[in-house]
């Protein structure tokens, strides 16, 4: 509780301090889109003739003090957006916030071209946070894509330090840390469970998704929650100029979108939606093969309001609404056996920001976000097994920044979630788990950026915690700094601690529809990791940025679904609980402008996790199924005419662990001869886990967009070939004991999938 | 009944038809090659309350690769005998089957382990000793309802066999077995329409069960556990912790979770356990087309 005192002492302190800070002569104002009018983040904001200068924060707004009284010039760049140079008259009398608005670049020759200038190339390169990697919607949607569905996380999962446990999950596992260390974000709510079909897919439709920001570790302390990186991703606003639209139909879904302004230019909306149509395909091969193909479709809708309701004002209104539902019949006519699987996520969170005073700018929200998942068995009417799990997250944050001083800017907050956790599995009239509980985790922190010289710069930060079940509290210190060494080199580094304050229990491979989600309580302690980030960065040219970092995370109280565990009440009786650390290097060419764009990245790292006195590899220490020791990615973009546009991407990784078999043996059960037991009683002993290692993966992605007119309307026909040349990857080795000698077969992944969609914007 | 392994078993059954379709036709079969081959010896006895203890098995752990035959891997000449503790010098001594290695058999045929008591076994072969102990679990009662059914006939239309039993003193877990006693070359289907080329690996099983927590009390069995007509025999066990561990594992093992098969053996793997069980035998009807 004294790291609580000490953070809300320094909240105070820095509440009265910038209240107090009145600067005269100030610039502020929005930074926006011309032509959509949406916020620009982060944009780079300029004194024309000076080295003043600032960043605009997350919602495009920026403060530039103590200025003289008269006439001014800003110079406003954004990467992708013409530089803007805006005449400024400075009174004695504080201004309202103006808006600048930059015209996005675009070369009309022959092909859609990024543009690069040196000030906007600098733009996200003053900050110190390591390990943050920018995406932005474009991008996403113009990247290589499984089943033409363009994916967010897919996207994410080509970024160097990130891996997939498989083709088949969308998971991401970034630097050693499983999924569930990973805090998703969506709008600044959390994402629970962000997977569709089995963690095939994300929740996140790529539509709606105007950037995401990937925080790979050592993140700041206004992150918090989850002890390994942060994935921030924000959905589009709307465009506040013009109604626009959008449909697309793919071979397994169709998308569309809707933005514009609201009445009387007071805000924007922007809404889409999604809708796979699997179920005439899995009709047609039922009676094609005549056998029992459960039916399956999902769909997801996100939607967006912005009301003006001052210029100093804006309340965002953002909901999510997805679900997933299988259903499924089998066994003899009269004696069925009946599946029933549903889960999904809704999510409404409300946020209001405002421009509290000259320097101070207030984002506030609340929220509530529930994941549920449902799935039963019964075979002619004898109920077999039914679970049902809800998630409730009720939350409200508040984050204060202080803008407008050269050397600092601070920023505090408060998040308070209330987690209602409701977890059945029954059979009969026993009933294996009931978990039904709530608690309230409140956090706080403050943080400042400060420039200690236009050389180095440093970000100090405190989160402090307080867990009401089982009364834990926690501070988590974090540090960032980085050194310029000349205007192309700078070194940076992140250290800090990380507390993670809700588990999974997960029964598929990342995220899945089995996903449990079970906060702290007082039979556990939370995991908790400390990370050291050193990193590198050269820009050899205006449009080139190189990358390198070292990582080093130590991992503690780390759990895993104990598969022995047959009951349970409380949270200790679903886990075991464990250590591990990752360690690597990463390298990344990134190119962000020009008709080429993309990035070169390779990773080399190690991962290792123990549970002592388990099950669990005998309590041993083992290398878990995402440990990948080489991982080397190329992406890239080029606008080709000014009709096609093609994308690639190429990934060549170790190969996946697996639990190599080391002999085998005749189990006797009591009173059942072996030769009435499948394959007479025999069995393979499994080795230590993931003993060996599969061969190593590579594979080949492209997407090649023509874009034409469609009855007078842009329209854009994909051609999506994932694993070009068919190269498929290992995934399980089964033993077939049945035979003798034993039959050993390696499971393959997914061949080349070549498939079509087509959109139309209005 | 073992919670969480039927809906993961059943959902990859589920989803096997779609994955088929998304792996097809990605399966190759491999070698495999392991460098850390160690042939441990794997002991397995059980101990049935009131029952003669009737044999023993001994076996080497055999290379993955190659043709496995049993008999090339039974340890013979193994000193092995099996004592009460609290009864000394209460020892039963075993002595190898001619006519399988590996299989021992008891000096004395008439040697009954009791409920509640604690036994050890051990076995020296080759400078090299396993042991174990175990406590056998003490006598239950076991109600079927509607109506009691050893001896009867029953068809599906008939309602669910419901089981209801006490507790067993030093049980650790109950498990619930189903065979098939039908010679193997005359097994006849249940579903008249049932037709062997759609059959599933599965469903052409003689046997099934399902394990039951310390806690458990009573059981339904549903008919989708019965393919075949004829002779069948039913058994409800308590078994000791380490049987139910043992066996809660093997099915986690089998539904693709990678968990160590936990073994009360020292210096070697396998199980040494003390049962308590009602069995009971009747006859499937085929059900009329």
């Amino acid at each position: 509780m004294n790291g609580m005192r000490v953070s809300l002492v320094a909240c105070l302190a820095f509440i009265s301090l910038a209240l107090g800070a009145t600067h005269a002569y100030p610039i502020r104002g929005f930074v926006v889109d011309a032509t959509s009018g949406e916020p620009l983040p982060v944009a780079n904001v300029w004194l024309e003739g000076t080295s003043r200068g600032t960043a605009a924060n997350l919602d495009g707004y920026f403060v530039i003090n103590d200025l003289e009284p008269g006439r001014h010039t800003l110079q406003v760049s954004y990467v992708g957006y013409h530089t803007a140079r805006t005449p400024v008259e400075v009174t004695t009398i504080l201004m309202e916030p103006i808006r600048i608005e930059l015209l996005p670049e675009a070369v009309q020759l022959d092909a859609v071209e990024i543009v690069a200038e040196e000030e906007s190339a600098a733009e996200e390169r003053i900050s110190p946070r390591v390990s943050t990697v920018p995406v932005d919607g474009l991008t996403i949607r113009s990247m290589p894509s499984l089943m033409a569905e363009m994916d967010i996380l897919r996207a994410v999962q080509t970024i160097p330090g990130v891996k997939a446990s498989s083709d088949l999950s969308s998971a991401p596992y970034i630097r050693g840390g499983s999924p569930d260390q990973t805090l998703i974000l969506m709008d600044h709510n959390v994402v629970y469970n962000p997977s569709h079909l089995f963690g095939l897919f994300s929740t996140f439709n790529a539509d709606a998704v105007k950037r995401l920001e990937l925080i790979k570790g050592g993140f700041p302390a206004e992150y918090g929650g989850r002890s390994g990186s942060v994935l921030d991703v924000i959905t589009n606003e709307g465009n506040r100029r013009q109604a626009k639209g959008l449909f697309s139909v793919g071979v397994i879904s169709a998308r569309g979108a809707l933005e514009g302004p609201l009445p009387q230019g007071r805000g924007s909306y922007a809404v889409s939606a999604r809708r796979t149509y699997f179920e005439p395909i899995l009709e047609a091969l039922r009676k094609a093969y005549d056998t029992d193909i459960p039916d399956y479709h999902f769909y997801d809708a996100n939607g967006k309001l912005n009301f003006d309701i001052s210029p100093k004002t804006t309340l965002t209104v953002a909901g999510y609404l997805g679900n997933d539902l299988m259903t499924a019949e089998f066994g003899d006519p009269d004696e069925r056996l009946g599946i029933t699987m549903a889960w999904g996520n809704r999510s409404v969170t409300s946020r209001l920001r405002h421009v509290l005073s000259q320097n101070l700018f207030l984002s506030m929200g609340a929220g509530v976000s529930r994941y549920r998942s449902r799935w039963s068995f019964d075979s002619d009417g004898v109920m077999l097994e039914e679970a049902r799990n809800t998630l409730l997250d009720y939350s409200f944050k508040a984050d204060l920044e202080m803008l407008g001083r050269e050397k600092h800017r601070v920023k505090a907050g408060i998040s308070v979630n209330d987690y209602i956790i409701n977890f059945v599995d029954k059979a009969e009239d026993v009933t294996w788990v009931d978990v039904d509980t709530s608690t309230v985790n409140v956090a706080a922190y403050v943080q400042d950026t400060w420039r200690v010289s236009p050389l180095l710069e440093i970000q100090p930060g405190l989160r402090a915690y307080y867990h009401h079940a089982g009364k834990h509290a926690r501070v988590d210190p974090r540090l960032s700094l980085v050194y310029h060494h000349g205007p192309k080199m700078r070194v940076k580094l992140s250290a800090g601690r990380y507390t993670q304050w809700i588990n999974v229990i997960t029964f598929g491979e990342g995220f899945s529809n089995f996903d449990i989600w079970l906060p702290v309580d007082g039979s556990m302690k939370p995991t908790h990791t400390t990370q050291t980030v050193v990193g590198f960065e050269y820009d050899p040219t205006p449009e080139l940025q190189f990358t390198t970092e070292a990582y080093y995370t130590d991992m503690k109280n780390l759990t895993t679904f104990d598969m022995l565990t047959d009951e349970g009440e409380v949270g200790a009786d679903a886990f075991v609980t464990g250590k591990g650390f990752a360690y690597g290097l990463e390298w990344m060419l990134r190119r962000n402008v020009g008709r080429t764009t993309g990035w070169i990245g390779y990773s080399l790292s190690w991962t290792k996790r123990r549970f002592p006195h388990t099950y669990v590899n005998n309590g041993d220490w083992f290398y878990p199924r995402w440990d990948r020791r080489h991982d080397f990615i190329v992406v890239a973009n080029r606008a080709l005419s000014s009709r096609w546009d093609l994308s690639t991407s190429w990934r060549y990784n170790t190969g996946q662990g697996f639990t190599q078999a080391l002999g085998m043996y005749t189990v006797r059960e009591p009173g059942v001869p072996p030769d009435w037991m499948f394959g007479d009683g025999r069995v393979v002993l499994p080795g230590s886990m993931n003993n060996y290692r599969f061969p190593a993966d590579h594979r080949l992605d492209i997407t090649a967009s023509y874009k034409h007119k469609m009855f007078g309307l842009p329209a854009k026909l994909n051609l999506s070939v994932y694993n070009v040349y068919s190269r498929r990857s290992h995934w399980i080795r089964y033993y077939d004991t049945e035979e003798n000698p034993v039959d050993v077969t390696d499971v393959k992944l997914l061949p080349i999938v070549p498939l079509l969609s087509y959109e139309v914007r209005f | 009944m073992k919670r969480s392994v039927k809906p993961v078993r059943i959902t990859l059954s589920v989803l096997s038809p779609l994955l088929a379709l998304l792996l097809m036709p990605g399966c190759d079969s491999t070698p495999t090659e392991v460098d850390n081959y160690d042939p441990e010896p794997v002991l397995t006895a059980y101990l049935v309350r009131g029952e003669p203890v009737r044999e023993i098995y001994l076996q080497r752990v055999a290379p993955v690769t190659g043709f496995y035959d049993p008999q090339d891997h039974g340890i013979v000449g193994a000193e092995l005998f099996l004592a009460r503790l609290d009864m000394l010098p209460d020892t039963l001594r075993f002595h190898d089957d001619p006519e399988e290695r590996g299989h021992y058999l008891p000096d004395d045929t008439t040697w009954v382990p009791e409920g509640k008591a604690r036994y050890r076994i051990e076995a020296r072969f080759g400078g090299e000793q396993v042991w174990a102990e175990t406590v056998v679990p003490d006598s239950f009662d076991l109600t079927v309802l509607p109506r009691p059914i050893a001896g009867d006939t029953l068809t599906r239309e008939d309602d669910n066999i419901f089981l209801q039993w006490t507790a067993s003193d030093s049980a650790g877990g109950y498990t619930f077995n189903i065979m098939s006693l039908a010679d193997e070359d005359s097994l006849v289907p249940l579903d008249p329409d049932y037709d062997p080329e759609d059959a599933d690996e599965d469903s052409l099983g003689r046997s099934g069960g399902w394990m039951m927590r310390e806690d458990q009390r009573t059981l339904t069995i549903p008919w989708i556990m019965f393919y075949w007509s004829g002779p069948y025999r039913m058994s409800v066990m308590a078994v000791t912790k380490d049987y139910y561990d043992y066996s809660f594992a093997w099915l986690r093992i089998m539904s693709g979770s990678e968990v160590t098969l936990p073994t009360n053996i020292h210096g070697g793997i396998g199980i040494f356990a003390g049962l308590s069980r009602h069995q009971f035998e009747f006859y499937m009807k085929p059900t009329d087309e």
